[in-house]
C-alpha cells in the first residue's frame, strides 16, 4: 500500500467528465474538481459531418487546453480516467482514446460509467442514478454494485429543453432574439428560474388564477433590460414535467427504470434515488420529483405493479454537477487504475487499438464491505 | 512580421501534413524537417504565477495544487486582486484589545498608527471587506483558506475504497498463487530451503510483526437516504429577488467546490499559476523549443522556429487572375541563414506520391514502435514517442505554376551588409529573377488557373522549394562545412488572390 | 436659455482649467476640479456640479434631452436642471448625459452613460461600460466587464479628497485657471489662485 501510494503522490490520474456543456477537470484523489470549464466540442455530429480528422483535431485542441492551461501536468506516462455515459457513442470514446494515445501518449485509459461511479460517492450498493444532464436526462438503476443496463431509460428533458422554453417565452414578450444568448439564458435560468411546487404547478396548468412570484429585471450588457415574468421563473422547469398520456415525464422515466428491475430489488432501488448532474441543482428539484414521484405511486397504473411506498433521495458529499467526476475521483485513487480489466493501457491500445465497451463489461468493481 | 504571415497567404506543410505559416513552425535540426505544434511533443517545462513572477518548483507547484500562495483572483470578476493598504489607529495598550475603550482623546493612552491590508479589485471594486474577511497585518499573510465541508468524507470514501480494491486484490492473488500448477519442475530454492518470505523477511529484519495483517476494508457508514428534502422556501414567491446577490454561473464554476449562490459566499481565489512549455520532436527525441526557466525572461535555451533555418516566402503582388489565362506572381524570397542557399523551386508531389510518403513514413515508424514494444522492459523514458498519423495536406491546387528552369542562389543574411552600399553581384541572374538585394531575392513566377473555376473562387498554388541547408550546429565536427550541405525539401501553399474575371 | 449664452458660474475653491469647453448655464460648486480639454455642455438647461468633483481630461458632461425622451415629450418647454451631486468623478474619456446624478459616483475611463438612465449615489460605471437601456442604478452598484454586469458594492466608495488636495495644490503651477467669477456680481475673487 505505502508503495503504491507514493506512486500515485508522484503522478496522480487525471479525472476527466466531458460533459455536453461543462467540462469537469482536476486529479484522482481530491475531493473536488480543480475547474469546470465550458466544452468546446460542441455539436459533435456536426464536426463529424465534416471528417473524423476534424473532430480529432478539435479533441486535441481541447485537450492541450486542459493540459497544459489549466491541469498544468504534462500528459506523458501519466493515467488519465475518463468518466462518460455508457450511451457515449464509440465514435467519440474511440477518438478520445486515440487523441489520448497517439497525441498525448498517457500511458493508460481508465473509461468509468457515469452512473455506476456515482454511487461510490455515497458508498451504497444500491441507487438509481438520475443524470439530469443538459441534453437529457438518463437513468439507471445500479443493484449490488453492477448497472442494470435493461433498465436505462433516457429522454430529453435537461437544461436544453428549459433554455428553449424561456427564450421561447422571453420571445413572445417582446424580448429582441439576438440578445438572448446561450450565455444570458443560462444565466437567467440560474439566477431567476426554480422548479416550483407541484400544486403551485397544476394551478398554472388550469390557468387557474394564482398570484406568481414576484417579475424581475434583468439587464443585458448595459443596453436592454430583460423583464423576466414570475410565472416564467416558476414554470420554466415545467417542461420537465410534461402532463400527457405520453408518459414520458421525469417522475415517469425514473419509475419506469424502477419498473425494468426484478421485483424484489424495486423497493430497495426507489428508497435509494441519486440526482446527479447540473440541471438537478435547480431550485426546488429534489422537493419536486419527490412530490410528483410520490403521487405517481398511488396511481393505478404503477400502484399494482411497482409496490412501493415511499421514494427516498440521497444527497452525495458534493455538487450535484461534479458528483460522477468525484467518484471518478475514487475510482480513480483506488489501484483500479491499474488493475482494472477496464483500464486500456498504452501497450495494449498500440497492439490492437481497441478499448472495451460496456457491452463486455466485467464488473471489476465496487463490492462494498464484504 | 506575425502580421505579414499570419494572414495565411502564404502556408508551409509540416511533414505530418498540417498547413501553417512559417512563424507558427519549428525546424527540427537534427531529423532536418520542419515541425508544427500539432506534431511536437509539448510537455511543461516551469510553473510560475504570472503576476508576482516568481518561479515555483513542480513539486512545490503540486503541493500548492497549482495556486500560488501570495497571489489572488477576484471571485466576482476573475481579474487579479490587489492588496491595499490601510491604517489605522490602534491604542498601544498592553491590557489586550476588546476590554473597555478609555476616552479616546486622553493624552494617556497613546495611539499607534498600523499598516492594515485588505484585498481590493481594481476592475469591479470587489473588496475582501465585502464578505466580512477581517483586514490582515501583513499583504502576504495567509489569508484566511475556505474550507472544504465535504472533504473530510472524502476522505474515508477514498480511503475505504482503496482498502477494499486492495483487499480484492490480494484475494485474488491468493486464489492464483494457489490454483498455480508450479512450472518449475525442480523445487526452487525456498521451497528447498524451507525459507518463506516471512521467515526471509524476519531474518534480514525488514519488520517484525513480518507477515503483514491483510488489508482489512475499513468500514464506512454508508450514506442513508432520506424522504425529509429540503423544500422551496415560501417567501420565494413573494420577496422580490436581488439579482445582485445572486451569483453568475461563471462565477459559481470558479469556485468549483463550494459553488456558492449568493454574493456573500464569494471568497478570494488563489491564482493559478502559468507554465512554460517546451516542445521536443516526436521523431528524434530533441527539443525543438525550450525556455529559459527564469520566468521573467523571455529568451530560449534552445529555440529553432523556422523561419531562422528555412527560407521565406513573401507574397508581393500577383496580376489579376483571369480564367484560362496565366498571370504573373511576384514572390520574395529571404534566406534567413549565414550560408549562401540555393534555391530550386519544383512542382509539388501528387496525390500518389503524397500517399506513398505517408505510407513510407508509417512504416519506418511501425518498425521503430514494435521493436520498443517487443522488449517490455524498456522503461517509458526511452520508449519513442508515437508520432501524430501524417496525413494528407488538406489544400486542394487550383493554380498550376510555371517552373522556372534553373535554380538561383540567394546570399547568406550579413546584418552588417545593410549599412554597406548596394554591392551587385557579379552573379548572371536568371530572367525570373527581378530583383536582388542582401538576402533577398524577388522572382516573377506565371500561374495558370485550373479549368472549371468560376469568378471570385480562390487561386491556391504551390510549390516544393528545395534549398541547401548548411548545418552548422551538428554533433558530428569532423565533417566539413561541405559534406554538411543538405538539400531540403519544403512544401509551399499560396493563395495570391481570387479570379476577378 | 440660449444655447450661445455662456453662463459659468464657478464657486470659490473650485479650480477650473481654462482650456476647458464649457457651454451654456453650468455652475460649479465649491473644492470641484475641471481638468483641460474637459466639455461640459448644458443645451436642454442648466448643470450645477455639486461640491467636491473632480472632472478630468476629454470627460463630457452633456445635458442634453433628446427628442424621444419621456421628459422631452411630456412638455418640451419645461426647464430641466441637471443636478449633479458631490464627490462624483467623472475620469478621462467618459461620457455622461444621464439626467440624474447622485453623489460619490465615478464614472471610470471611456464608459458612456446614456440619458435614459439614471443614477443614484455611490455607483461605479466601470471602465468601458456603456449603458444604454432604460434602467435606474439604485445605490452602490457597480458595473464592471465586457458584459456590464451589475454587482453591489458594500458601501460607498472610499473619499478621493486626498487625489483632490493634489490636484488644487499642482494644476494652477501648470495651467491657466478661470476665474471663479460670478456673473451677476461681477467681481467675487477667488481667496487666492496662484500661478
Amino acid at each position: 500500500m505505502p508503495i503504491f501510494e507514493t506512486v500515485f503522490q508522484e503522478k496522480p490520474a487525471i479525472v476527466l467528465e466531458i460533459g455536453s456543456v461543462y467540462t469537469k477537470i482536476g486529479f484522482c484523489g481530491e475531493a473536488h474538481p480543480r475547474f469546470i470549464i465550458s466544452t468546446e466540442i460542441r455539436s459533435i455530429s456536426d464536426i463529424l459531418k465534416k471528417s473524423y480528422i476534424s473532430l480529432y483535431d478539435q479533441t486535441a485542441a481541447f485537450f492541450t487546453k486542459i493540459f497544459f492551461k489549466y491541469l498544468l501536468a504534462s500528459p506523458k506516462d501519466r493515467k488519465v480516467s475518463i468518466v462518460e455515459s455508457v450511451l457515449t457513442p464509440t465514435v467519440i470514446r474511440e477518438c478520445i482514446a486515440k487523441v489520448l494515445f497517439y497525441h498525448f501518449e498517457v500511458s493508460s485509459v481508465l473509461f468509468l460509467p457515469t452512473h455506476l461511479v456515482a454511487t461510490a460517492t455515497l458508498a451504497v450498493e444500491n441507487a438509481v442514478v438520475v443524470d439530469l444532464g443538459f441534453k437529457e436526462t438518463i437513468v439507471i438503476p445500479v443493484y449490488s454494485g453492477v448497472q442494470v443496463l435493461s433498465a436505462w431509460q433516457a429522454q430529453p428533458l435537461g437544461s436544453e429543453a428549459v433554455h428553449d422554453k424561456i427564450k421561447a417565452e422571453l420571445i413572445l414578450n417582446g424580448v429582441k432574439e439576438e440578445i438572448l444568448t446561450d450565455a444570458v439564458i443560462e444565466d437567467i435560468k440560474v439566477r431567476t428560474c426554480f422548479v416550483t411546487k407541484q400544486s403551485r404547478a397544476l394551478s398554472f396548468k388550469s390557468k387557474e388564477e394564482i398570484q406568481p412570484c414576484p417579475d424581475l429585471e434583468y439587464p443585458v450588457d448595459g443596453n436592454d433590460v430583460i423583464k423576466v415574468p414570475g410565472q416564467l421563473r416558476e414554470v420554466a422547469f415545467e417542461v420537465l414535467f410534461p402532463k400527457d398520456n405520453d408518459r414520458l415525464g421525469l417522475p415517469y422515466i425514473i419509475l419506469d427504470a424502477i419498473l425494468n428491475c426484478p421485483v424484489d430489488t424495486r423497493k430497495v432501488l426507489a428508497e435509494n434515488i441519486l440526482l446527479i448532474g447540473g440541471t438537478a441543482s435547480a431550485l426546488g428539484m429534489t422537493a419536486r420529483l419527490k412530490a410528483e414521484l410520490t403521487k405517481l405511486i398511488e396511481s393505478d397504473y404503477y400502484k399494482n405493479r411497482l409496490f412501493i411506498q415511499e421514494v427516498k433521495f440521497h444527497s452525495a458529499p458534493s455538487k450535484p454537477n461534479f458528483t460522477a467526476w468525484l467518484g471518478g475521483s475514487i475510482y480513480s485513487s483506488t489501484e483500479l487504475i491499474t488493475s482494472s480489466s477496464f483500464t486500456v493501457t498504452r501497450e495494449n491500445y498500440l497492439k490492437n487499438s481497441k478499448i472495451p465497451d460496456w457491452v463486455n463489461y466485467e464488473s471489476a468493481f465496487v463490492r462494498t464491505q464484504g | 512580421m506575425d502580421f505579414f504571415l499570419s494572414k495565411k497567404i502564404v502556408e508551409y506543410a509540416c511533414l505530418c501534413g498540417v498547413l501553417s505559416p512559417l512563424t507558427k513552425l519549428y525546424f527540427c535540426r537534427h531529423c532536418l524537417n520542419l515541425r508544427c505544434a500539432f506534431c511536437c511533443h509539448h510537455e511543461v517545462d516551469s510553473h510560475f504565477c504570472s503576476n508576482c513572477l516568481e518561479n515555483i518548483p513542480s513539486s512545490e507547484a503540486k503541493l500548492r495544487k497549482n495556486k500560488c500562495n501570495t497571489c489572488f483572483d477576484c471571485p466576482s470578476c476573475q481579474a487579479t486582486l490587489s492588496a491595499r493598504a490601510t491604517s489605522i489607529q490602534v491604542p498601544m495598550s498592553t491590557k489586550g484589545e476588546g476590554g473597555d475603550e478609555t476616552d479616546e482623546g486622553s493624552a494617556s493612552n497613546k495611539m499607534v498608527t498600523k499598516k492594515m491590508y485588505y484585498l481590493a479589485c481594481l476592475a469591479c471594486r470587489w473588496t475582501s471587506r465585502d464578505v466580512g474577511i477581517s483586514d490582515q497585518t501583513s499583504q502576504t499573510c495567509s489569508w484566511p483558506e475556505q474550507e472544504y465541508f465535504h472533504s473530510t468524507r472524502f476522505q474515508l470514501l477514498s480511503e475505504h475504497f482503496q482498502a477494499v480494491v486492495l483487499c480484492d486484490k490480494e484475494e485474488k492473488q491468493d486464489y492464483l498463487r494457489r490454483k498455480t500448477v508450479k512450472t518449475s519442475k525442480f523445487p526452487s530454492m525456498t521451497d528447498r530451503t524451507g525459507l518463506t518470505v516471512a521467515s526471509i523477511r524476519r531474518q534480514i529484519g525488514f519488520d517484525k510483526s513480518a507477515p503483514k495483517a491483510k488489508p482489512k476494508p475499513t468500514n464506512i457508514t454508508p450514506s442513508i437516504a432520506t424522504s425529509e428534502v429540503e423544500d422551496l422556501p415560501d417567501e420565494i414567491f413573494t420577496k422580490p429577488v436581488n439579482l445582485k446577490n445572486i451569483t453568475t454561473i461563471k462565477q459559481r464554476l470558479a469556485q468549483p467546490a463550494n459553488q456558492p449562490e449568493t454574493v456573500k459566499h464569494l471568497y478570494p481565489q488563489h491564482k493559478n499559476l502559468s507554465i512554460k512549455r517546451s516542445l521536443r520532436c516526436r521523431h528524434c527525441e530533441h527539443n525543438v523549443i525550450k525556455p529559459e526557466y527564469n520566468p521573467s525572461s523571455i529568451k530560449y535555451r534552445i529555440q529553432l522556429f523556422a523561419s531562422n533555418h528555412v527560407p521565406e516566402v513573401r507574397f508581393v503582388k500577383a496580376d489579376p487572375f483571369k480564367i484560362g489565362e496565366s498571370a504573373s506572381i511576384i514572390l520574395k524570397i529571404i534566406n534567413p541563414t549565414i550560408n549562401d542557399m540555393t534555391i530550386t523551386i519544383m512542382d509539388l508531389p501528387t496525390e500518389d506520391e503524397e500517399k506513398m510518403a505517408i505510407e513510407e513514413m508509417r512504416k519506418t515508424f511501425d518498425k521503430s514502435v514494435s521493436i520498443a514494444t517487443k522488449s517490455s522492459l524498456t522503461p517509458s523514458i526511452m520508449r519513442p514517442s508515437l508520432i501524430e498519423d501524417p496525413r494528407m495536406v488538406d489544400c486542394k491546387i487550383t493554380g498550376k505554376i510555371e517552373l522556372p528552369d534553373s535554380s538561383f542562389v540567394v546570399n547568406q543574411r550579413d546584418d552588417s551588409a545593410e549599412f554597406d552600399d548596394d554591392i551587385q553581384g557579379d552573379r548572371q541572374d536568371p530572367r525570373f529573377i527581378i530583383w536582388r538585394k542582401a538576402n533577398k531575392v524577388e522572382i516573377k513566377l506565371n500561374v495558370i488557373p485550373c479549368d472549371g473555376l468560376k469568378k471570385d473562387d480562390d487561386i491556391i498554388t504551390g510549390f516544393t522549394m528545395q534549398f541547401t541547408y548548411s548545418n552548422v550546429h551538428t554533433s558530428t565536427p569532423e565533417k566539413e562545412s561541405q559534406g554538411l550541405r543538405h538539400a531540403l525539401n519544403v512544401r509551399v501553399y499560396i493563395n495570391p488572390g481570387k479570379i476577378s474575371e | 436659455m440660449s444655447k450661445n449664452e455662456n453662463k459659468v458660474k464657478i464657486m470659490p475653491r473650485a479650480v477650473v482649467c481654462e482650456d476647458s469647453n464649457i457651454r451654456g448655464d453650468v455652475t460649479i460648486s465649491s473644492g470641484s476640479v475641471v481638468h483641460t480639454s474637459a466639455q461640459i455642455i448644458a443645451e436642454s438647461g442648466p448643470i450645477i456640479i455639486g461640491e467636491n468633483c473632480i472632472i478630468e481630461e476629454y470627460a463630457k458632461i452633456i445635458h442634453r434631452i433628446p427628442t424621444n425622451h419621456k421628459l422631452y415629450q411630456e412638455n418640451p418647454e419645461k426647464p430641466h436642471v441637471l443636478v449633479i451631486g458631490s464627490n462624483n468623478i467623472f475620469e478621462v474619456g467618459c461620457t455622461v448625459e444621464a439626467l440624474k446624478i447622485g453623489e460619490k459616483n465615478i464614472f471610470e475611463s471611456k464608459s458612456y452613460v446614456s440619458p435614459d438612465v439614471t443614477i443614484s449615489s455611490g455607483c461605479v460605471i466601470g471602465a468601458g461600460c456603456q449603458l444604454f437601456g432604460e434602467q435606474h442604478l439604485t445605490e452602490n452598484t457597480v458595473i464592471y466587464g465586457k458584459t456590464c454586469q451589475q454587482r453591489e458594492a458594500l458601501d460607498k466608495q472610499g473619499s478621493h479628497m486626498l487625489q483632490l488636495d493634489f490636484l488644487r495644490k499642482i494644476l494652477p503651477n501648470y495651467h491657466h485657471l478661470r476665474k471663479p467669477v460670478d456673473i451677476k456680481s461681477k467681481t467675487t475673487f477667488a481667496t487666492s489662485t496662484p500661478k
